[in-house]
């Protein structure tokens, strides 16, 4: 079988053992106001609408129904994972569309405003792909600077699907133009709460 | 069949497009230059990628041996191909056993390496790229100049038409809004329709068994989320051991990319879903060869990021094309020799040797010092051209005979000052063609020397 | 001190007053100057083509004519980066290890060892400073656009000292020339293309004085300039911290 030569050529032809460097010389500290503040940044970049509702009082639920009906006053179809109305896993991608995906991902990234969510969250891994709009919700206790953090505090094994989003799905593949809504979303907006 | 030199004149020849095409990758290249200022310790990560790389290649069987395992305890079902021939046989048999006959495959230049799309169409097997770079190409029956940005090349006049004739988009309409939203109503049956969906791979993960798809499109996720059957092929080089080193690629790939913090999705991969298969598929291809060569092996540590070429001075002004080869730029000239000394042996020298492309290699491939090496191996497998190595071997003989070169050097300056334009510059005279030879002054540094120093 | 001059084959037969320059400002420095005249070449030219095998002869006759000097300086820091790097293919004899130690390019020795602070020099121009690949990313004698580390300038440090210069700003502070040796000419198209990009730059930003530290990328675009008929003037480092008129 050839998996046995491969491995017999890589044995005779590897160097010697060189060791792993070490990781933590990559520590960040930054406060919890310039955290917030690069998340935001950084995710507006990318091209995302960032909400910061950190210090309101108003309840999350109360404060979706309106922001939605405002915001997405056409939507008619929802993937709501916070207040599924349905099984989400009936949800047909592919003969309906699908408006707007919803979820609290429980781990952001500030440098890259990436936002983790694992098939817990998803339940349909393609939901929040087929979806046309995604909207996020992400604690600012739960932003961590860098990867690094990110990947310390993650298992990524824990789950058989996991993704970082960072904005809506974009393409510049057309001489360089920046195109926002290729497969994937063609909208994110991030909650802060 | 054609050399770089011979391509490249021919790309320049329309010099406008020549300029557009510098400038769309400088401005890449500007791009991550202004990300990679923003991190003070941006050099340490290059470093410290590096490294883990060195470690990945010096423990690879090991790795390898342990990804394989964790991934089979998850239920995916782990392929050996030692060759492209064997690449694509496998995965011919895998859509085979599952009566697949409409695939969507996302980025992967790993498949464009072993030509699969050609051999499943060859089975009357439909094959779409789904990235819209890709699926341009490959509406134009073309490969892609670039690993990252596959139709940097192509202006969006170009695009319109192709669309206009393949889709039946508007006439004359080159909006890329207008463009790229065809293009998504057209991939997205696709994507529902696939009986499988193939993948590259830009990170493997020895501790977890696990696979890491970086995409700014999402069309990996769409494919693998619809299809019945998810194919990925990885090289044996693309491991890193744990988890934690993703926290210092993923800071590096995309910033030396595309200038971007991140791709917009990254995804991680560990099981099928409910219901349907996860293979993937190790390939080997010439990389265990090269792993023995010590002044090549470095060039191993690639993680497709198609820096090299944005920053590269020459692939910016002759197009990717010019290097006839699967990956060009500055990587694919030290590492397609390697696949065939022969066909490859004029890529290593379309370079100046300038050095660029080490400085934004994010794992510190010494690119150019490779460059350097393999003309060494070229001239010494009899490869060099005669027109290079006869001239050359005179010059060495001059060198090494001091009266003889300053004869020479003398017969020199007083032809160039002497005689009639027309008899230096002409069809003989390459670097005459677009440059005046230098003035030949009187008398040489050593001459002057001798009259005003030797007392 | 004695310091051994080094003169490249193309200086020594197109270029003789940036030798001349060379050696003139080493004697300001008050530097005993020796000028073996048995040198020819450090042999990059054929290493650069692949034949750095059919070299070792040149490296080593190179190597025997400077042993009892101190340092050996080279206005071109494409032929110091080719013997500090390069000369590691031959025996490593005394001669050979002493010549990679010792020699440096001329602005690399005003800087580091010699450590003027002060030059004799006016040049009353608008100077645009061509920062050749082998003296930045080779020599290190700048930091390249694309490192993200701190490297000062020893070009600007010298060129700072004279009288009456001004240093124009760049597009592209550090884009290759194109000329590369036989590349040059085998890549004809691609080299000529990178010239007068080059040029464009110093033109577009109103240069009258390119300069740079190798007169090979200096004689590349000298000849495209003069085939343009562009009023550019191109002038050797060496000439201008050495007083020379333009």
């Amino acid at each position: 079988m050839c998996k046995s030569a491969i491995l017999e050529i890589i044995r005779e032809n590897k160097p010697e053992l060189i060791p792993l460097p070490d990781l933590s010389v990559f520590h960040h500290n930054i406060s919890e106001t310039d955290l917030i503040a690069d998340f935001i940044r950084i995710s507006t970049e990318s091209m995302s609408n960032v909400v910061n509702i950190i210090n309101s009082e108003i309840q999350l639920d109360t404060y979706l129904k309106e922001f939605i009906a405002k915001n997405y006053p056409t939507a008619t179809i929802f993937y709501d994972t916070l207040n599924p109305k349905e099984n989400l896993d009936r949800i047909d991608f592919q003969s309906k569309t699908v408006d707007l995906f919803i979820a609290e991902s429980k781990l952001g990234v500030s440098e890259n405003g990436c936002l983790w969510l694992d098939e817990r969250i998803l339940k349909q891994r393609i939901s929040a792909f087929a979806c046309q709009h995604t909207l996020l919700i992400i604690d600012h206790k739960n932003i961590v600077p860098t990867m690094h953090q990110a990947y310390q505090k993650l298992k990524i094994e824990e789950t058989g699907y996991g993704v970082f989003i960072s904005g809506p799905s974009k393409t510049a593949d057309i001489e360089q133009s920046l195109v926002i809504g290729a497969q994937g979303a063609i909208s994110n907006t991030i909650i802060l709460i | 069949m054609s050399t770089h030199s011979e391509k490249a004149a021919v790309f320049i020849k329309d010099e406008a497009r020549t300029d557009w095409h510098d400038g769309a990758l400088w401005k890449v290249r500007q791009k991550r230059d202004d990300s990679a200022s923003q991190l003070p310790e941006w050099e340490l990560l290059r470093e410290t990628a590096s490294q883990i790389k060195d470690n990945v290649l010096s423990n690879l069987d090991n790795y390898l041996v342990q990804f394989e395992a964790e991934a089979k305890k998850n239920g995916v079902i782990v392929h050996w191909a030692e060759d492209a021939v064997a690449h694509n046989r496998i995965i011919g048999e895998i859509l085979k056993k599952h009566n697949a006959r409409k695939i969507v495959k996302s980025k992967s230049m790993l498949t464009e390496e072993c030509k699969l799309n050609d051999f499943l169409e060859s089975k009357n097997i439909e094959i779409i790229d789904t990235d819209l770079g890709e699926r341009i190409i490959q509406m134009r029956k073309e490969a892609p100049s670039h690993i990252v940005l596959p139709a940097i090349h192509i202006k969006k006049e170009e695009v319109g038409e192709l669309f206009h004739k393949e889709l039946g988009t508007e006439k004359g309409n080159s909006d890329p809004t207008y463009l790229t939203k065809a293009a998504r109503t057209h991939l997205r049956d696709k994507f529902f329709e696939a009986d499988a969906a193939i993948t590259g791979v830009n990170f493997g993960i020895a501790e977890t068994g696990g696979v890491v798809i970086c995409t700014n499109e999402g069309n990996a996720d769409m494919g693998c989320h619809s299809a019945p059957v998810q194919i990925h092929c990885m090289g044996i080089e693309k491991l890193l051991p744990k988890a934690e080193h993703l926290g210092v690629f993923t800071r590096l790939l995309a910033r030396s990319a595309t200038g971007q913090p991140s791709t917009i999705y990254t995804s991680h991969y560990h099981r099928a879903r409910q219901g349907s298969e996860m293979h993937i598929v190790i390939v080997d291809n010439g990389r265990s060869e090269l792993l023995g060569k010590e002044d090549f092996r470095n060039s191993l540590k690639c993680i497709r990021c198609g820096a090299c070429m944005n920053t590269c001075p020459i692939y910016r002004r002759s197009g990717g094309h010019s290097y006839h080869s699967t990956i060009p730029g500055p990587i694919g000239a030290i590492l397609s020799p390697n696949l065939n000394l022969t066909e490859y042996s004029d890529l290593p020298f379309a370079s100046t040797l300038c050095g660029s492309c080490s400085d934004v290699c994010p794992v510190k491939i010494n690119i150019h010092d490779q460059l350097y090496k393999w003309r060494q191996e070229i001239y010494k497998n009899n490869e060099l051209p005669k027109s290079k190595s006869i001239p050359l071997k005179i010059t060495a003989k001059v060198l090494e005979n001091p009266s003889t070169y300053n004869i020479v050097g003398k017969i020199a300056r007083s032809s160039i000052r002497s005689l009639p334009r027309f008899m230096i510059y002409n069809g003989l005279n390459a670097w005459g063609k677009q440059r005046e030879l230098p003035e030949a002054p009187n008398e040489s540094f050593k001459e002057w020397y001798k009259m005003n120093r030797d007392v | 001190m004695k310091v051994g001059l080094f003169i490249p084959c193309y200086i020594d037969q197109f270029f003789p007053e940036v030798g001349i320059a060379t050696l003139q400002l080493l004697e300001k420095q008050n530097c005993e100057v020796f000028f073996p005249e048995q040198q020819t070449c450090c042999g990059q030219p054929l290493a650069n083509t692949g034949m750095e095998q059919d070299g070792k002869k040149i490296y080593n006759q190179l190597a025997q004519l400077f042993p009892k000097c101190d340092y050996v300086v080279v206005p071109s820091p494409s032929c110091v980066h080719h013997i500090r790097e390069h000369y590691d293919i031959v025996e490593q004899t005394d001669e050979i290890l002493h010549l990679r130690k010792n020699t440096y390019d001329i602005v690399e020795f005003l800087v580091d060892i010699l450590k003027v602070e002060h030059l004799d020099a006016r040049f009353p121009h608008r100077v645009g400073l061509h920062q050749s690949c082998h003296g930045l990313r080779g020599l290190q004698l700048a930091k390249p656009s694309e490192l993200m580390k701190n490297i000062p300038s020893k070009w600007n440090k010298v060129l700072e000292m004279v009288e009456g210069i001004e240093l124009a700003e760049l597009n592209r502070p550090d884009e290759c020339c194109g000329f590369g040796g036989t590349f040059a000419v085998a890549e004809e198209a691609i080299s000529v293309k990178m010239g007068k990009d080059r040029l464009a730059d110093h033109v577009a930003n109103k240069v009258e004085v390119l300069t740079s530290g190798d007169m090979s990328c200096l004689m590349h675009l000298q000849g495209i300039a003069r085939r343009q008929k562009s009023g550019l003037k191109i002038m050797h480092i060496a000439n201008i911290l050495n007083g020379d008129k333009l």
